[in-house]
């Protein structure tokens, strides 16, 4: 073998070792086919405003509630927890059932001055059945609107 | 060590060759190729220098290195390239071209390969700092070769063929490494280690077609000087050994003029603006404004594809309308720079109007640019320490584009806003940033940078 077949096998080789390992096909190429399974998802919508009020609307199918009671839902720590400089006031929460699905709408105010490192949501731990969340999360300057899967490392962009 | 400076040194005379037709074929084969394989060489090279700007915001996503880091491991290659710039400027005048360019940009694929590799903070801040010390050999390797190959009367022309080795590199980059990275369908979706992966084989490639086909001096092939081929008295290749010890006391010269300090600062907070649009406008079109990775670096590419027109039409009109005085011109272009960012920044949202925009905002900082750091320098100076004086500007710039990545990124750290979702050991996070008091800081520069060039309004251009 000549020396810069050598060589090129060898940084090929290199090349082949070091890739990182790909996330799996289903969590690439979702975003292709989400549109079809829209109805049997959660979705989360949380708005942020300049003035540190942090709205949160959650609406659940009941399938995906599966022999978890609803009132867990009243508890915005089982959904989520603010990292926040100073306290939050407790948040208010308004819980709405139906046949098909529960809505849970949840209002904090941390104030204006107050700054929001981290907003953890729990909702995964809390619903053992939920499998996805289609999230759209605004804050004063932007908005992204994302999937997130219980597959998946990373959160799926690009839906529409 | 003496094997190194041997191989890097300028090679020997070769036996003077007596037939002036074969001469003139060899000079202009040579020329023709000499051109071409710097405009290409540096063209691709430049491609190892931008490739962390397309993957930062990857990098950010994938939780591997915060805004602030990213700002600071940026700022290294700025700092790197100052320092490199400066610093090889002086060796290049001594080197063989061809050896000392090739190294230089395969150093350069070197460590990029090694920044896929680093997800340590302080390891891809030293290898991306050493990245801009090996891009420092590529431009005063480019100038000498050029000044070795092309008489003063036609360096112009063949500088500004040169130039568009830039645009070459950051098409190369903000189109081609951003269709590897970019999601499907616009993109191949590959993992943000492409992004270094695929400069570092382009700058191999690169560093042998330029060890291979660029030339060193014409003497080394037993051809007269440039000055003597073209009876351009003034086409003064290479400084000889006395020229080189005095180098140092003609750069304390220009620390003395006042003016060049002011232009320093100008330069300096114009590079501001210029490297914060370049290393970190994509990452705020995507964040802030939901374009995706391609077209937020085809937005980008469009304000520097723009900037070969700026360049050109700045020398143009300083020139021809203003009789060569560059602050009317600098006025004005500061002006075209200006106004489009607040467009950009402030503007309505339609996307027609931010393309036009950048496409404005990239000609006039373009001109600004070609006077800030460099005509208007040159004017002011005395014309034997220009060459110094575009050093001392260029170490303020680079200072300044640097200090400015590192300030961005933790302006942009601290507005950090992490929303984390718990699943078993996964924690899928989708990062938040505000970008408004980074804007303040990048626009709020252009302004102070047009006001110091506008405060030299009398400064009149020394004919010696």
């Amino acid at each position: 073998m000549t020396n810069s077949k050598m060589l090129m096998s060898l940084l090929c080789f290199a090349l082949a070792a070091c890739a990182p390992e790909q996330a799996p096909e289903f969590c690439r190429n979702h975003a292709l086919f989400h549109d079809e399974h829209l109805d049997s998802l959660a979705s989360l919508n949380v708005t942020m405003t300049e003035e540190g009020i942090i709205r949160s609307e959650l609406s659940i199918p009941r399938s995906v509630m599966a022999g978890v009671p609803s009132v867990l839902l009243e508890e915005s720590r089982n959904v989520y927890l603010l990292q926040t400089e100073n306290e939050c006031a407790k948040p208010s929460v308004i819980l709405i059932e139906t046949d098909n699905s529960v809505t849970a709408s949840y209002e904090s105010n941390c104030g204006a001055d107050n700054k929001i490192g981290q907003l953890d949501i729990l909702l995964f731990e809390t619903l053992p059945s939920l499998n996805e969340v289609e999230v759209t999360v605004t804050t004063p300057v932007t908005q992204k609107h994302f999937a997130i899967n219980r597959q998946c490392d990373r959160a799926i962009f690009r839906l529409d | 060590m003496n094997s190194i400076l041997k191989f890097f040194a300028a090679g020997t005379d070769a036996p003077r060759i007596a037939d002036p037709a074969e001469v003139d074929r060899l000079y202009h084969y040579h020329r023709r190729k000499v051109i071409f394989i710097l405009t290409l060489g540096y063209g691709l090279g430049y491609v190892c220098r931008l490739a962390f700007n397309v993957v930062k915001k990857p990098i950010m996503d994938a939780g591997i290195f915060t805004p602030e880091e990213v700002g600071f491991i940026g700022s290294m290659l700025l700092y790197g390239y100052a320092a490199g710039k400066f610093g090889n400027g002086f060796l290049a005048d001594y080197a063989n071209v061809k050896r000392f360019f090739a190294v230089g940009i395969l150093m350069s694929a070197l460590l990029n390969f090694g920044m896929s590799l680093s997800t340590v903070v302080g390891v891809s801040a030293l290898l991306w700092a050493l990245n801009g010390w090996f891009q420092g050999f590529g431009a005063p390797s480019s100038v000498v070769a050029l000044s070795s190959w092309f008489s003063s009367h036609e360096r112009g022309r063949y500088y500004g063929i040169w130039s568009t080795a830039h645009s070459i590199g950051e098409g190369l980059t903000y189109l081609g490494i951003a269709f590897l990275i970019a999601v499907p369908p616009k993109g191949l979706g590959l993992p943000w280690q492409w992004g270094f992966w695929t400069p570092a084989a382009v700058c191999v490639v690169a560093a042998f077609l330029l060890y291979r086909y660029l030339q060193d001096r014409p003497q080394t092939l037993g051809l007269p000087s440039i000055a003597e081929w073209s009876k351009d008295g003034s086409a003064n290749a290479r400084p000889d050994a006395h020229d080189a010890s005095r180098i140092w006391k003609d750069q304390l010269k220009v620390l003395a003029i006042p003016s060049m300090w002011v232009i320093a600062l100008a330069s300096s907070t114009m590079y501001i603006t210029r490297y914060a649009i370049n290393s970190w406008g994509n990452v705020y079109l995507q964040e802030i404004r939901g374009f995706d990775l391609f077209d937020a670096n085809l937005f980008i590419f469009l304000n520097t594809a723009a900037g070969i027109l700026g360049c050109v039409a700045f020398g143009y009109l300083s020139d021809k309308m203003f009789d060569a005085r560059r602050p009317p011109a600098n006025l004005i272009f500061a002006l075209l720079e200006l106004v489009p960012l607040f467009i950009i920044f402030y503007g309505p949202t339609n996307s027609v109007v931010l393309a036009i925009a950048l496409v404005v905002y990239g000609f006039g900082l373009s001109g600004i640019l070609a006077s800030l750091g460099g005509l208007f320098a040159i004017d002011i100076a005395p014309k034997r320490v220009a060459g110094a004086a575009m050093g001392f500007i260029g170490i303020f710039s680079y200072i300044g584009a640097g200090t400015q990545d590192y300030i961005s990124g933790k302006l942009i750290y601290d507005s950090e806003i992490r929303v984390v979702f718990s699943i078993g050991e996964n924690s899928p996070t989708v990062y938040f940033y505000d970008y408004t008091i980074p804007i303040i800081f990048w626009v709020g520069a252009s302004v102070i940078s047009m006001l110091l060039a506008a405060s030299l309004w009398r400064v009149k251009a020394r004919d010696q």
